[in-house]
């Protein structure tokens, strides 16, 4: 029967342990190098692919802001209208009069001999005005309008005078 | 004694190996999955950028054709220059008749910080209320923008009322700077189109025709 010859003197010889452990991490490392040409490739595959479509995207955005350069006219011209739209709408609500101007014309309808409405001052934000009449009902019915109609915020009787020669004058500020 | 030559020599190659793995490793955290990110990242940018830029070209196209036309009325409305004479000569015709001006002066002056105005200030008589308030209505129909600032009124000797009226006119310079191309162009707001709207149907300004002073028939110097 043939038996192994082993030549390597006894001290030189590994043991079965220390061989077992060289093995596996031989096995590590083998499982690593595998993972890593995986990783690579794959990443290699990745930035390929990223990079063909960067390039198509950037001839797409040169192509699209070309074509939007030639439409530069009109974008200025929206530029433009958006920012005069802007401030005419700041100024139509700021020099608004529209509620001023329903006052005044209330008043007028309001006002019917004797009474008269001989004064006013109107600006976006109140109207006044100087009422007489030569008759306490006139002057009651135009207030008890004035506070009963709803239509106005704010009614502030500033003065109320009498006098013979004027009869019954009021001054009063109003807000709608 | 030393145990064994060859397996320290083994020991080293695999723990070489491994320092080797370890740094390729670290190399391709570093610069590949750096690289792809980076290049993901560009690409991600490039397409949000295609996007806009292809929604603005769609928004100006459809704006161009459909909002454009209206968009002469808004720049009378709000000009980039004075149109003092053209409010004056619209106050002039529709108070023809109404209003009798006894005194009249312009003043300038500034409504926001990039918006100037001029006021007018109309003195003189007008035989009712009415008329006044119908002047006011009549103007505001009118291009440029026309605001009335102050209106008094107060009853004189006669049957007629004194007044006194300020009105004001504006203009503002054009915007200089357009927004960077690949900024998303906004569309106009529906506030925005219902003022649009409402400006078109202002009155262009009054011409106003300036007929030669008698006598009309003038002797031709050359002859």
């Amino acid at each position: 029967m043939q038996q192994d010859i082993n030549l390597i003197p006894t001290s030189s010889r590994t043991t079965q342990e220390m061989s077992r452990k060289t093995s596996g991490i031989e096995a590590v490392l083998k499982i690593l190098f595998v993972f890593l040409t995986i990783s690579l490739l794959t990443i290699a595959v990745i930035y390929g692919i990223l990079y063909s479509g960067l390039s198509e995207a950037k001839k797409e955005r040169e192509k699209l802001t070309q074509e939007l350069v030639a439409l530069k006219k009109s974008e200025a011209r929206l530029v433009v209208l958006r920012d005069r739209l802007t401030k005419v709408a700041f100024l139509r609500n700021k020099y608004d009069i529209s509620g001023e101007y329903a006052i005044l014309n209330d008043l007028l309808q309001n006002t019917t001999s004797p009474t008269q409405l001989v004064k006013f001052s109107m600006n976006p934000e109140s109207v006044e005005a100087v009422i007489t009449t030569e008759s306490s009902l006139g002057m009651t019915k135009l207030l008890s309008h004035l506070v009963g109609s709803g239509l106005y915020s704010r009614v502030v009787m500033k003065s109320f005078e009498y006098s013979p020669s004027t009869a019954y004058r009021m001054e009063l500020l109003l807000g709608k | 004694m030393k145990t064994s030559v060859f397996d320290t020599r083994k020991l080293i190659m695999i723990l070489g190996g491994f320092v080797l793995v370890v740094i390729s490793f670290v190399i391709l955290l570093r610069n590949g999955v750096g690289t792809v990110m980076r290049l993901y990242g560009e690409l991600k940018n490039q397409r949000q950028e295609i996007t806009i830029l292809k929604e603005n070209i769609q928004l100006i196209r459809r704006i161009d054709l459909t909002v454009m036309s209206k968009s002469d009325q808004v720049f009378v409305a709000l000009p980039d220059r004075s149109l003092l004479p053209v409010v004056v000569a619209n106050m002039k015709n529709i108070s023809a008749g109404k209003l009798n001006v006894s005194t009249f002066k312009s003043e300038i002056g500034q409504a926001q910080n990039d918006i100037n105005m001029a006021s007018l200030v109309y003195e003189g008589d007008a035989s009712s209320i009415e008329d006044m308030l119908g002047v006011l209505d009549s103007l505001q129909g009118y291009l440029p923008l026309t605001a009335v600032e102050s209106l008094e009124m107060s009853s004189g000797k006669g049957s007629g009322f004194q007044v006194s009226l300020k009105i004001a006119t504006f203009w503002s310079k054009i915007p200089s700077e357009l927004p960077e191309i690949n900024e998303p162009v906004k569309d106009l707001t529906d506030d925005e189109n219902k003022l649009m709207t409402d400006l078109a149907r202002l009155k262009r300004p009054i011409s106003d025709v300036l007929n030669p002073l008698p006598p009309t028939d003038r002797q031709n110097p050359f002859i």
